[in-house]
């Protein structure tokens, strides 16, 4: 394992983890901290403990690592500064912006918007109706239940089904049909 | 699909971490639930792939907004009714369409008024030189609708040209203007009277 002295980390070891890990942190960090500068300050800091004691680490485990030091960081950071959470349409503003920082994470974002897209695309159409009606319409499952006439209970489930499928397909893009 | 074995809600099923994740996300969460999503997160890894995962999916989601076939006005009223292709224009080409439209609205305008345009005979004595026919029509009709005032236009090609400036002063001269004897009598008529 390439580390350096004192549970240091090597650079380069750093830079692999950056470019393989950096998408999925800061996705992580923005569902947690839902704000463009806090989360940039986050990954930072979780960079710079890496080199400084990510050698403390098992190799196997340190992406496990590398997002408790983030969690832990970022819940700091919101006790110190006492910030309120915002709302899923700052969440979206914010995670665009930082998918578009750079070429490569724009074309991380097509990717991502087209995988999506075919994802959505193939879910039910009761799913579909369920998911844009509370994503793009910003409806809530009571308004949605009430405009279907269908209980609350089924808009949940299906809902619930449209995430599972979804996320899985985002974890496992080869899956998708 | 995430899912963590090892911890229960309530009612002894296990966390679906996609879900929750996303309910986080979204602020449904009440705050107790908040805070055991965010204990989760502080010890277990799935949790917090999930909520990356979760993050990633609404970002995704909301860049769909202007994908046509995912338009929620479409999809929600295309459920009842067949699918129907429809065609949705960048506000570019709207703006384009319209002024296309504009032009061609004023220039049929244009062409179609042009004809009648020549056929008033004003405006035609006012685009060629008047001839001496058309200078003893227009002076006609003139004279036709000014005898109800009494107003005499000699028709003289050799007359001098109507200043109108002094007219009301010539009005003065020529006629004096006598007050009918009716307004006298209105005008003199106590106020009582009038009700």
């Amino acid at each position: 394992m390439p580390t350096g002295n004192d549970g240091k980390l090597a650079p380069e070891v750093v830079h692999q983890l950056v470019e393989t890990h950096a998408v999925e942190l800061r996705a992580f960090l923005t569902g947690l901290l839902r704000n463009h500068d806090l989360v940039d300050e986050v990954f930072q800091l979780t960079f710079s403990k890496a080199l400084q004691s990510g050698g403390q680490s098992k190799e196997e485990t340190r992406k496990g690592w590398l997002f408790r030091v983030a969690y832990h960081e970022s819940m700091g950071l919101l006790r110190r500064n006492k910030i309120h959470k915002k709302s899923l349409n700052n969440l979206c503003h914010t995670t665009s912006v930082f998918w578009t920082e750079a070429p490569e994470q724009r074309l991380l974002e097509s990717e991502n918007r087209e995988q999506i897209k075919r994802a959505l695309s193939n879910l039910p159409e009761n799913q579909q109706t369920v998911v844009i009606a509370r994503i793009y319409q910003n409806k809530t499952f009571n308004e949605i239940a009430q405009e279907f006439g269908l209980p609350l209970g089924t808009v949940l489930t299906r809902m619930r089904l449209a995430i599972k499928t979804l996320s899985k397909q985002i974890d496992n893009p080869s899956e998708n049909p | 699909m995430n899912h963590l074995s090892n911890t229960a809600t309530p009612d002894n099923d296990p966390v679906d971490l996609d879900w929750t994740a996303f309910q986080y996300l979204s602020n449904e969460l009440s705050e107790q639930e908040s805070e055991a999503f965010e204990t989760l997160l502080s010890e277990h890894q799935d949790a917090r792939e999930a909520l990356a995962t979760a993050t990633q999916l609404i970002a995704g989601l909301k860049t769909l907004e202007s994908v046509p076939a995912l338009n929620p006005q479409t999809t929600i009223t295309t459920q009842a009714a067949p699918r129907t292709r429809t065609t949705v224009f960048s506000r570019t080409q709207q703006w384009a369409l319209v002024s296309c439209a504009a032009a061609l609205l004023l220039a049929v305008t244009f062409l179609l008024n042009r004809p009648a345009v020549h056929d008033t005979p004003i405006t035609k004595l006012a685009q060629t030189e008047p001839t001496q026919e058309d200078l003893e029509h227009v002076l006609n009709l003139w004279s036709e609708s000014a005898e109800d005032s009494s107003l005499l236009v000699a028709l003289n090609s050799g007359a001098e040209p109507i200043d109108f400036v002094d007219q009301p002063n010539a009005l003065a001269e020529n006629h004096s203007l006598e007050i009918p004897e009716w307004l006298y009598t209105a005008v003199s008529l106590p106020e009582e009277s009038l009700n």
